[in-house]
C-alpha cells in the first residue's frame, strides 16, 4: 500500500504544530513561575503535562477519521486533541483559563473537551478507557460507522477500567480501538516495576481480540497499524489493542526534576526524536525539502502563536460565574 | 561446547494480526518454549548456552521457567538496544566464539538478522513468528536435545542452504528465504501483505509446505537445492499460494527463471522498497542480489539419530 | 396529589412502568446493569422489560461497574439516554470515580458544552439483616458532591413520576431507591409500598420536597422508608393530641430548603429522620438549613433520630436498635415537644 503524499505530509504538519504547541505552553508556564517556582502563579497555574516526543501516536491515527468519531485521552491530552482537530485557539484558552477556552475556564489543561471534534478526557488515569466503550455503543444503536478510540498509557493497563473494559468492548463487539501509548514511565515508575508481562499488547489475548505492538516512534508505522485497527473496528469487526512505544521527552509533568531517569536514557531519547527523523525520512524520499520544511515550520508556527495570543488577550471568567454550568437546563419537556 | 542462543521477544506481534489471522505469541509463552529448549540442551552434559538479552526480560523468564534443567548459561556481552541490530550483534560474537551452534527463536525476520551477522552460522531456527518458512516448528525439547546431540557429535548435522545478498546504497544485507521488491516507498510496520504491492523478487525455497513467497514459488514446482528463484509478479495469470496465516490468495506471476550460486541480479530500483524475508527494509534504488551460500541448518532426523 | 385511576401497583412495579413508558416514547433511552435483564432486576426495577424491548435495549453487563458505568457516559455524551444500575449503592467503592469525578462533572468542565442525560438506579437501605455491605443509605455521601441530582421516592406515586422526571432531565440523576419501600414479596410485607399510580406518564418535580400531611405542634422530615415509620409515628402522636407535619423531602439534590424553612417557621420544632449515618450527613444539612433559615422562629434545638456511626450490625437486635425505628421517633418527638 503506498501513501498518500498528502497524509504524509499533513502528519508533519501535525506534529510540528504540536511540538511547537508544547514548547510555547512550556516557556509560558515557566516565565512567570520562577525563580523560587510557585506552581499557583503565573498565566498558566497548576500542572501541566506535555507530550513531546509523543506526537506521532497522534498523527498516525489522523487520516483515517472521520467526523462523528469519538476519543478520549489523558492528563497528557495535548497531542491527541490538536490531532484530531480540536480548536486550537479554544484549547489555548482553555488552559490558561480565560472566558473563551473550550470550558469557560472551568475545566483546564486536563479536563478538555470538546463537541465537533468529539474529544474529551480526564485527569483520573483508566478514567476515559469506558467512556470510549460507551461511546461506541452509542454508535453501534445509531447504526453509524463511527469508531471510539481511546488513549491511555502503559500505567493506566494496570487499573481496573482498562481490563474491565476491554472485556466489555469485547464481549460486546464493539468498534474502539485502544491505543495504549508506552513511553516507559508511568510518573517515575518504570514498566519494568509496574508490569509482570512484558508487553501490554498481550494483554489483548485474555480478552479474545487482537493486539499489535508498534515497535518505533514512527508516525508511518502508527499509521499503518492504525489505519488498519481503525477500518476493522469500522466494518464492525471489533475492537483491537495497539501498543505503541513511544518517548517522553521531557518530564511526567513541567518542574519535574526527571532525576529518575538516566542521562544516557534521556540522551537516546533525544537523538531518536522523531521530529527529526520524520523530516529526514520524508526529506530523504523527496516527499518535502529544506524550504518545504521551513515553509511548515514558518506556517505551524504562526498558527501556534495566533492561537497562544489569542488565549492571552481573551477576558478571564467573571468569578461568579463558577456557580454556573454545574447542571444543564432541560431540553426534554413533558 | 558452546551454543548460541538468540531469542526475539518483538516477534509475531505485528501488524499482519490485524490484515490476516496472524497469531500473537506473547512474551511469556516464548519464555515457555525457550525454557523447553534449555531442558533439553541441558539433558547432555558438556552443553553451555550463551544467550542474548532482551528489553522484555524474555532469557530471564526462560531461565527461571528452565530452573535446574537449564544448561550452564551466560549472557552474551553486548549492549542492547531493542532492536533487530541487537540479533545481528550477538550473532557475529558468538561467531567470534567458535559456537557450534546458533539457535533462533522466532520468525523469519529473526533468522535473518542472525544470519546476517553470522552468514553461515549453523543454525537451529525454532519457530515463534508470524511466518516461519524456515524454522522448525518441531517441540523445542526435542529441538534442544537434538541441538544438544550435534554439537557433541563428531558428524556433520547441519544442511548447507542458499541465501540472497542484496547490495543496495544503504549497504548490504542477506535475506534467507527471500527478497522482494515492493512498491511502497516506507518501512512503516514493515509487513506485506497484499499481492498488488509485489514487483519481482527472489526466494530460496519452494517447500510446499512453506507459507509466503515461497508458497508461491511451489506453484512452479521444486527447485534445486543450490538454485535461487527469480519471480515477476502482476499479469492476469495468478497462483494460489499460502501468503500468509488464514491468506489464501491468487497471486499474479508473470514469469519464473532458476538462478545457480553466484548469479547476480539488478532488481526494478524504481518501484519502491526491497523487503527482506517478509519485512519491507531497503530502498530498491541501484538494489543488486547476488545468489550465495547460506547458514547450514540443523537436520533434526539425523541429529537425533546420531545418539 | 389526586389520582382517579385507582390501580395500584407496588413501589417496584412503578418503576418498571416509568422505564417501560419512557422508553417506548424515546429510542434512545436504555437500561443496563447486572441482572437487570432477564432476572428483571434483583429488585425488581425492571421486570417485563427485556421480553418488551429486547436485549439490544435492556443489557445485562457482566460485574463491571467502573465499566459500565463509565460506557453509560459515554453512551449518554454521545446521544443516549441510559439508565444505568449499581446493583446496590453500597458497591459503589469500585466505580466511585465514575460517578462523583466524571459523570458529575463533565458539564462543568467543558462549560456547559456537553451533557450527560444518564440515570444512576441504586437499591440503598437496610431493616432485614444484610448486614454491613448491604443495609447502607449513603445519601449523605452522594448529596455531598457537586454535579449530580439525587432523588429517594418513598411511595409508588413519587417513583413513576421521579423515575420520569429523571429519565428526562439532562443532569446525571442518582435513583436511589429503598428497597423497604419496593413491595417486594420476600421482603416483610409494608403496606405503605403499595398505592394508586396513574397509567399515564406524568413527572414528579425533581427538587420538590411533599408535605404529606399537615400539621402544628412539630416538622418532622425524612426520606426514603423512613418516611412510612414518620407516618406511622404520626398517627401515634394524633392519638396523644399532637399533630406532626410530615415533609418528605424526595429530593436531596436539589434540596426544597424552602420547604424545610417553611415548615420550621410554622410549627417552631424540627425533628429530622435520617436512615444514613448519624455524622457528616442529610441531618446535619437540614438541621442547619432550619437553623440558617429560620433561627428566630425555632422554640428548640432541633433534634435527629438517626443510625449511629457504626458499621450496621447483622444481629436482628442490633440492627433493629441501630436504625431509625417509630418508637424512637415518637420518643424523640414528645421529647422535642417539651423541650426549649
Amino acid at each position: 500500500m503506498d501513501i498518500p503524499r498528502e497524509d504524509l505530509v499533513d502528519m508533519y504538519e501535525t506534529m510540528v504544530k504540536i511540538r511547537r504547541f508544547e514548547e510555547r505552553i512550556k516557556e509560558i508556564y515557566f516565565t512567570d513561575k520562577l525563580p523560587a517556582f510557585d506552581i499557583a502563579a503565573g498565566l498558566i497555574p497548576g500542572e501541566m503535562h506535555l507530550a513531546a516526543g509523543q506526537e506521532p501516536v497522534a498523527v498516525g491515527m489522523r487520516p483515517h477519521l472521520k467526523e462523528g468519531d469519538a476519543i478520549t485521552a489523558t492528563h497528557r491530552p495535548h497531542h491527541v486533541a490538536i490531532a484530531q482537530g480540536v480548536d486550537l485557539k479554544m484549547m489555548a484558552a482553555e488552559i490558561f483559563g480565560r472566558d473563551t477556552g473550550l470550558g469557560h475556564g472551568k475545566g483546564g489543561h486536563m479536563h478538555l473537551f470538546s463537541v465537533q471534534p468529539n474529544f474529551g478526557c480526564s485527569g483520573i488515569i483508566g478514567e476515559g478507557i469506558p467512556v470510549a466503550v460507551g461511546a461506541a455503543m452509542a454508535f453501534r444503536h445509531k447504526g453509524s460507522d463511527n469508531v471510539a478510540l481511546s488513549f491511555f498509557g502503559e500505567g493506566a493497563a494496570n487499573q481496573g477500567s482498562f481490563h474491565e473494559s476491554l472485556n466489555l468492548a469485547a464481549l460486546w463487539n464493539l468498534p474502539v480501538v485502544f491505543v495504549c501509548e508506552d513511553n516507559a514511565y508511568a510518573i517515575s515508575v518504570p514498566k519494568t516495576a509496574s508490569t509482570a508481562i512484558a508487553d501490554n499488547s498481550d494483554r489483548a489475548a485474555a480478552y479474545g481480540i487482537p493486539g499489535v505492538l508498534v515497535g518505533t516512534n514512527d508516525p508511518v508505522a502508527v499509521y499503518e497499524v492504525m489505519g488498519e485497527a481503525i477500518a476493522r473496528a469500522r466494518r464492525g469487526e471489533g475492537p483491537s489493542l495497539v501498543e505503541i512505544k513511544t518517548d517522553r521527552l521531557w518530564g511526567h509533568f513541567e518542574g519535574d526534576a526527571d532525576a529518575y531517569r538516566s542521562d544516557e536514557f534521556k540522551e537516546d531519547m533525544a537523538e531518536r526524536d522523531p521530529m527529526n527523523a520524520y523530516a529526514k525520512l520524508l526529506t530523504d524520499e523527496g516527499i518535502l525539502n529544506e524550504s518545504d520544511i521551513a515553509a511548515i515550520q514558518q506556517a505551524m508556527y504562526d498558527e501556534v502563536e495566533e492561537a497562544i495570543q489569542f488565549a492571552q488577550d481573551s477576558p478571564y471568567p467573571e468569578p461568579e460565574s463558577a456557580m454556573e454550568h454545574v447542571f444543564a437546563e432541560r431540553t426534554v419537556t413533558l | 561446547m558452546l551454543v548460541g542462543l538468540v531469542a526475539n521477544p518483538t516477534s509475531s506481534k505485528d501488524i499482519r494480526r490485524l490484515t490476516m489471522l496472524a497469531r500473537v505469541i506473547d512474551v511469556e509463552e516464548k519464555a515457555n518454549l525457550v525454557a523447553r529448549l534449555l531442558v533439553g540442551l541441558g539433558s547432555e552434559p558438556g552443553v553451555e548456552v550463551l544467550a542474548i538479552d532482551d528489553q522484555a526480560g524474555l532469557m530471564r523468564r526462560a531461565v527461571r521457567l528452565a530452573g535446574p534443567g537449564a544448561p550452564p548459561f551466560d549472557f552474551v556481552p553486548i549492549e542492547i538496544e531493542g532492536s533487530e541490530a541487537d540479533t545481528r550483534r550477538a550473532a557475529a560474537y558468538l561467531a567470534e566464539q567458535d559456537a557450534a551452534a546458533l539457535i533462533t527463536v522466532g520468525g523469519d525476520g529473526t533468522v535473518r538478522a542472525a544470519a546476517e551477522g553470522w552468514p553461515r552460522a549453523p543454525l537451529v531456527p525454532v519457530a515463534a513468528g508470524t511466518n516461519n518458512a524456515f524454522a522448525l516448528t518441531d517441540e523445542p525439547s526435542v529441538v534442544g536435545l537434538a541441538t544438544a546431540f550435534a554439537v557433541s557429535s563428531s558428524s556433520d548435522c547441519f544442511l548447507p542452504t542458499t541465501a540472497i545478498e542484496v547490495e543496495t546504497t544503504e549497504g548490504r544485507a542477506l535475506a534467507v528465504i527471500d527478497a522482494v521488491v515492493v512498491r511502497s516507498h516506507w518501512v512503516g510496520a514493515g509487513a506485506i501483505w497484499e499481492p498488488a504491492e509485489l514487483v519481482e523478487g527472489l526466494v530460496t525455497t519452494s517447500r510446499r509446505t512453506a507459507v509466503g513467497i515461497a508458497s508461491v514459488s511451489a506453484a512452479f514446482g521444486p527447485l534445486q537445492p543450490t538454485s535461487v528463484r527469480h519471480l515477476h509478479f502482476g499479469g492476469n495469470n495468478t497462483v494460489r499460494a499460502v501468503f500468509g496465516p488464514g491468506l489464501v490468495i491468487d497471486v499474479p506471476v508473470t514469469g519464473h527463471i532458476d538462478l545457480p550460486v553466484g548469479a547476480e541480479v539488478a532488481l526494478a530500483g524504481e518501484a519502491g522498497m526491497v523487503a527482506l524475508d517478509g519485512e519491507r527494509r531497503l530502498p530498491a534504488k541501484s538494489a543488486l542480489v547476488r545468489v550465495v551460500d547460506g547458514p547450514r541448518v540443523l537436520d533434526l532426523e539425523k541429529a537425533l539419530r546420531v545418539f | 396529589m389526586t389520582v382517579t385511576s385507582g390501580r395500584k401497583l407496588t413501589t417496584q412495579k412503578a418503576i418498571a412502568e416509568a422505564i417501560a413508558l419512557e422508553m417506548r416514547a424515546d429510542d434512545s433511552v436504555f437500561v443496563m446493569g447486572e441482572d437487570i435483564g432477564t432476572y428483571g432486576g434483583i429488585f425488581g426495577a425492571t421486570e417485563g422489560l427485556l421480553d418488551e424491548f429486547g436485549a439490544e435495549r435492556i443489557i445485562d453487563t457482566p460485574i463491571s461497574e467502573t465499566g459500565f458505568i463509565g460506557a453509560a457516559i459515554g453512551a449518554a455524551v454521545n446521544g443516549m439516554r441510559p439508565i444505568v444500575e449499581l446493583m446496590f449503592v453500597d458497591f459503589f467503592g469500585v466505580c466511585m470515580d465514575q460517578i462523583y469525578n466524571n459523570m458529575a462533572k463533565i458539564h462543568y468542565f467543558s462549560g456547559g458544552n456537553i451533557s450527560v442525560p444518564a440515570v444512576l438506579t441504586t437499591a440503598v437501605g437496610g431493616g432485614y439483616s444484610d448486614a454491613g455491605q448491604h443495609s447502607q443509605t449513603l445519601w449523605g455521601t452522594f448529596a455531598h458532591m457537586p454535579g449530580m441530582k439525587v432523588v429517594i421516592p418513598s411511595n409508588p406515586y413519587d417513583a413513576k413520576g421521579l423515575m420520569i422526571a429523571a429519565i428526562r432531565d439532562d443532569n446525571p440523576v442518582v435513583y436511589m431507591f429503598h428497597k423497604g419501600v419496593l413491595g417486594l414479596g420476600w421482603m416483610t410485607p409494608n403496606p405503605r409500598a403499595t398505592g394508586e399510580v396513574p397509567e399515564e406518564p406524568y413527572e414528579v418535580p425533581i427538587g420538590k420536597a411533599n408535605v404529606i400531611r399537615e400539621g402544628d405542634d412539630l416538622t418532622i422530615t425524612t426520606v426514603g422508608l423512613s418516611v412510612h415509620k414518620v407516618l406511622d409515628a404520626a398517627d401515634a402522636l394524633e392519638e396523644k393530641g399532637v399533630s406532626a407535619e410530615v415533609i418528605d423531602l424526595r429530593s436531596l439534590v436539589p434540596l426544597d430548603r424552602e420547604a424545610i424553612v417553611s415548615s420550621v417557621e410554622k410549627t417552631h420544632r424540627l425533628l429530622v429522620v435520617d436512615e444514613d449515618y448519624h455524622s457528616f450527613g442529610m441531618s446535619g444539612e437540614v438541621i442547619t438549613t432550619a437553623i440558617e433559615g429560620a433561627f428566630d422562629y425555632l422554640d428548640a434545638p432541633p433534634v435527629r433520630v438517626t443510625t449511629p456511626d457504626i458499621p450496621i450490625p447483622y444481629s436482628r437486635p442490633l440492627e433493629q436498635w441501630a436504625l431509625p425505628s417509630v418508637d424512637r421517633i415518637v420518643e424523640a418527638s414528645s421529647a422535642l415537644l417539651v423541650a426549649g
